[in-house]
C-alpha cells in the first residue's frame, strides 16, 4: 500500500509543470524514504532527478517499494482539476496497475478522485557520481529564467563563464552578441535575491539554451537556483522544494566538434 | 474540439490568463458565443473559484477643463474592479470581456495585451491600400494638427492605439518611395548593379513603410558599391583561378611572369599597336604572358618584327620565349583568353597540344620560322563563350560565399556539438 498526502495541490502542479516539458513519461519510485524520479529526456541530453522526502508530506506510507510509471501529460491533466489549495493524496495498492489521485477542498466539502493507469516503462537509471564542482553559483531563480529566455533569442547555445569576478552568460548569433554578467552580491537584505559564487577554479562551458529554458519551468518551485559546474561534466541546475526535497537537472555540455 | 467541450473537460488552463482573443482564434467562434460560454463557465465555477476578469473598454475621452485631448478615442484593458470607474470616465463607453484567469494563479500570466493575428493582417492590407491614394494624406495632416495640442497623450493613460499614429507611417511612405527611385539613377554606370538594385528597390517601395524603405534603399546603395567594387576583383580572381586551372605545364609560368611583369610593361609603352581592352585585368594578364591580343595582320607583323629583334638578342633568354608566346596568343585573338601554356623551347609540341584541345585552331610555321596558331572565326566563337561564362559563374559564387564565411567565422568561433548525458553517467 502506498499513500502520500500533500497539503497543497499547487506544489504537485508546479512539480509536474517543471518536468513535463522534458519528459513525456517517467517512473516515480516510491519507498519509505520518499518519492524519487530519475529520467532522461528523449534526446538523452539532459537528466531530471526529483526527490520528495517522505517527511515533507503530510502523510506518507509506503509498505513496499513501488515503481509507478506514469504519463506525465495525463497526470498534469488530472492535476489541473485540482484547486491550488486542495489537499492531494496519491494512493496505490501493491502491484496495482492504477494510481488514485484524490483532491479534497480545504473545507472538506468537495472530494474528487481520479484513477490513472500506470505504465511499465523501461527504466534506465543512471549512476550519478558525486562531483566536486569547480564552481557553484546560487542566484535568484527568476533572474536565471530571465537570462535564459533573453539569451535564447540570440543563439541556440549559451556560454556560462564563471570566474572569481562573477558569472557571465553569453550568446552569439546572427543577430549579434549578448553578454550578461552577474557579480557576487555583497550584502543583500533578502536572501532570495543574493548571487553567491563558490569557485575553486574558473570554468567556461557551453550549453543548449533550449534545455536551460526547459529547466526554468521549475522557477515557481524555488526562489533560488543553484548552478554547479565543472569542466567536462554536466551542469547541475538545482531547485530546492521547500520542506519537501529538490529537483535537479543535469545537462551535458556542448563540446568542441573535432570532426569539422 | 468545441470551446464548450474544452471548458467542460478542463482543458483550458485558467491558472494562466486566458485571453478571449486567443479563444476566438483557436476555436474560430464569434465573440458573442465565446463570451457567453466563458461567462457561463466562469459563473458555474465562481463560488468555489475566484476569477480575475479583465475587460476591454472603449470610449471617448470626456471634455475636461483645460483638457486638450478631449474626444479622443481610448482603448484600454482594465480589471473588473476598475471597470465602473472607466465606464464613468469615458463618453460612449463600451466594455467587453477580454481575459479571465484564476485569481492568484500559480503560473506566470500570459501577455496582458495580445491582439488577434488575423485582424492584424487585415489592418495591414487596409493600410497598404490607403497609403497609395492622395486622400490618405489628408487625415494625417489633421492628425498632425491635433497632436500639436495633444502631445502628452501617450503618457497620460494606457491607451492602446490611436488612429492618427497608424496613418503617419503611411504618409512617410511617399518620400521614401521617391528616395528609392533616385539612387538607381545615380548608379547607372554599372549595369549589373543596376539590375540587382532595381529589384529590391521596387519591392521595398511597394510593400514597406517609409522608414523601412529608406533603410532598404541605403542598404542597397552600399550593396551596389560592393557590387561595383567586387566585379573587378572578381574578374581578376576568376582569371587567377582560370590560370591556376591550366595544365601543369603552365603552372610554372606564373611566378616567372610576375618577375617579367615590369619589362613587359615597358614594352607595352613602346608599342603603340597595343590596345587596351575595357577589361584591364585581362590585358595585364596577357601582357605578362604574351603581350597584346590583336588579330590584325598589321599588328601581328609589328609584333613579329619586335619578336625577331628580341630573338636576335638572345634566343635562350626568357624574354624571347615570352615574345614567341605572345605571337602565338596574338594570332589567337583577343577572345582567346587561354594563355599559352608552354615553355618557348618546344613551341611545336605546344601547338600539338593546342591542336588536341582546340581543333578549330590552325597552326602553321611562317617564313621566319615561327609557329603561328590562328583560330578560325567560326569555330573560335564557342570556346571563348565558355571561358567567359565560367569566370563569371565562379566569381559571384566566390563573392557570395566569402562574406558569409567571414561572418560565420566571427560569430561561431569554434563549432560545438551536443554531448549526450549517457557519456557522463553510467547505467546502474
Amino acid at each position: 500500500m502506498f499513500e502520500a498526502r500533500l497539503g497543497q495541490a499547487t506544489i504537485l502542479k508546479k512539480i509536474l509543470d517543471a518536468i513535463k516539458d522534458l519528459l513525456n513519461e517517467a517512473t516515480f519510485d516510491c519507498s519509505d524514504s520518499g518519492i524519487q524520479l530519475q529520467a532522461m529526456d528523449n534526446s538523452h541530453v539532459s537528466l531530471v532527478s526529483l526527490t520528495l522526502r517522505s517527511d515533507g508530506f503530510d502523510k506518507f506510507r509506503c509498505d513496499r517499494n513501488l515503481s509507478m510509471g506514469m504519463n506525465l501529460g495525463s497526470m498534469a491533466k488530472i492535476l489541473k482539476c485540482a484547486n491550488n489549495e486542495d489537499n492531494v493524496t496519491m494512493k496505490a495498492q501493491d502491484n496495482a496497475d492504477t494510481v488514485t489521485i484524490m483532491f479534497e477542498s480545504a473545507n472538506q466539502e468537495k472530494v474528487s478522485d481520479y484513477e490513472m493507469k500506470l505504465m511499465n516503462l523501461d527504466q534506465e537509471h543512471l549512476g550519478i557520481p558525486e562531483t566536486d564542482f569547480s564552481c557553484v553559483v546560487r542566484m535568484p531563480a527568476m533572474e536565471f529564467a530571465r537570462i535564459c529566455r533573453d539569451l535564447a533569442q540570440f543563439s541556440e547555445s549559451v556560454v556560462i563563464c564563471c570566474t572569481k569576478e562573477g558569472v557571465k552568460f553569453s550568446a552569439s548569433g546572427d543577430v549579434g552578441t549578448a553578454n550578461i554578467k552577474l557579480a557576487q552580491t555583497g550584502s543583500v537584505d533578502k536572501e532570495e535575491e543574493a548571487v553567491i559564487i563558490e569557485m575553486q577554479e574558473p570554468v567556461t562551458l557551453t550549453f543548449a539554451c533550449r534545455y536551460l529554458n526547459a529547466f526554468t519551468k521549475a522557477t515557481p518551485l524555488s526562489t533560488q537556483v543553484q548552478l554547479s559546474m565543472c569542466a567536462d561534466v554536466p551542469l547541475v541546475v538545482e531547485y530546492a522544494i521547500k520542506d519537501l526535497g529538490h529537483i535537479r537537472y543535469y545537462l551535458a555540455p556542448k563540446i568542441e566538434d573535432n570532426e569539422t | 474540439m468545441s470551446l464548450k467541450k474544452a471548458l467542460d473537460d478542463c482543458l483550458i488552463d485558467f491558472d494562466r490568463r486566458v485571453l478571449v482573443t486567443d479563444l476566438l482564434e483557436e476555436y474560430k467562434l464569434p465573440y458573442k458565443e465565446v463570451h457567453e460560454l466563458l461567462e457561463a463557465y466562469v459563473g458555474s465555477q465562481e463560488p468555489a473559484t475566484k476569477f480575475d476578469k479583465r475587460f476591454l473598454v472603449r470610449g471617448k475621452r470626456k471634455y475636461e477643463e483645460g483638457g486638450t485631448n478631449a474626444g479622443d478615442e481610448l482603448y484600454s484593458v482594465v480589471r473588473e474592479s476598475q471597470l465602473p470607474d472607466w465606464l464613468a470616465k469615458l463618453q460612449d463607453a463600451e466594455s467587453q470581456l477580454y481575459s479571465v484567469e484564476v485569481a492568484g494563479g500559480s503560473k506566470s500570466p500570459a501577455m496582458i495585451f495580445k491582439p488577434m493575428q488575423h485582424l492584424e493582417v487585415k489592418l495591414a492590407n487596409v493600410e497598404q491600400r490607403a497609403g497609395n491614394p492622395a486622400p490618405a494624406s489628408a487625415p494625417t495632416t489633421n492628425g498632425v494638427h491635433k497632436t500639436n495640442g495633444v502631445a502628452p497623450q501617450t503618457s497620460k493613460k494606457p491607451v492602446v492605439k490611436s488612429e492618427p499614429a497608424k496613418t503617419s507611417p503611411i504618409k512617410a511612405e511617399k518620400p521614401a518611395a521617391s528616395k528609392d527611385k533616385s539612387p538607381p539613377d545615380v548608379k547607372n554606370t554599372s549595369p549589373k548593379g543596376q539590375s540587382s538594385k532595381a529589384k529590391p528597390g521596387s519591392t521595398g517601395a511597394a510593400k514597406k513603410g517609409s522608414i523601412n524603405s529608406f533603410f532598404t534603399a541605403a542598404a542597397a546603395g552600399s550593396k551596389q558599391g560592393d557590387v561595383k567594387a567586387t566585379p573587378s576583383k572578381a574578374s581578376t580572381s576568376s582569371m587567377d583561378n582560370f590560370l591556376k586551372k591550366q595544365p601543369p605545364g603552365a603552372k610554372k609560368s606564373p611566378p616567372k611572369e610576375s618577375k617579367k611583369a615590369t619589362p613587359a610593361a615597358v614594352k607595352k609603352e613602346k608599342t603603340p599597336v597595343k590596345k587596351q581592352s575595357p577589361a584591364n585585368t585581362s590585358v595585364q594578364l596577357f601582357e605578362e604572358e604574351s603581350g597584346d591580343s590583336s588579330d590584325e595582320e598589321e599588328k601581328l607583323d609589328k609584333i613579329r618584327r619586335k619578336v625577331i629583334g628580341s630573338d636576335n638578342e638572345s634566343d635562350k633568354e626568357k624574354p624571347s620565349s615570352n615574345s614567341k608566346r605572345r605571337r602565338i596568343v596574338d594570332s589567337e585573338d583577343e577572345d582567346e583568353e587561354q594563355p599559352p601554356k608552354k615553355t618557348a623551347e618546344e613551341p611545336a609540341v605546344i601547338d600539338v597540344e593546342e591542336m588536341d584541345t582546340e581543333p578549330a585552331n590552325e597552326t602553321y610555321m611562317d617564313e621566319e620560322g615561327f609557329v603561328i596558331t590562328q583560330r578560325k572565326p567560326t569555330k573560335a566563337a564557342p570556346p571563348p563563350a565558355k571561358k567567359k561564362i565560367s569566370p563569371k559563374a565562379t566569381a559571384p559564387a566566390n563573392k557570395k560565399k566569402s562574406p558569409p564565411s567571414t561572418g560565420k567565422g566571427g560569430g561561431d568561433g569554434t563549432k560545438t556539438k551536443q554531448a549526450g548525458i549517457m557519456s557522463f553517467f553510467s547505467k546502474k
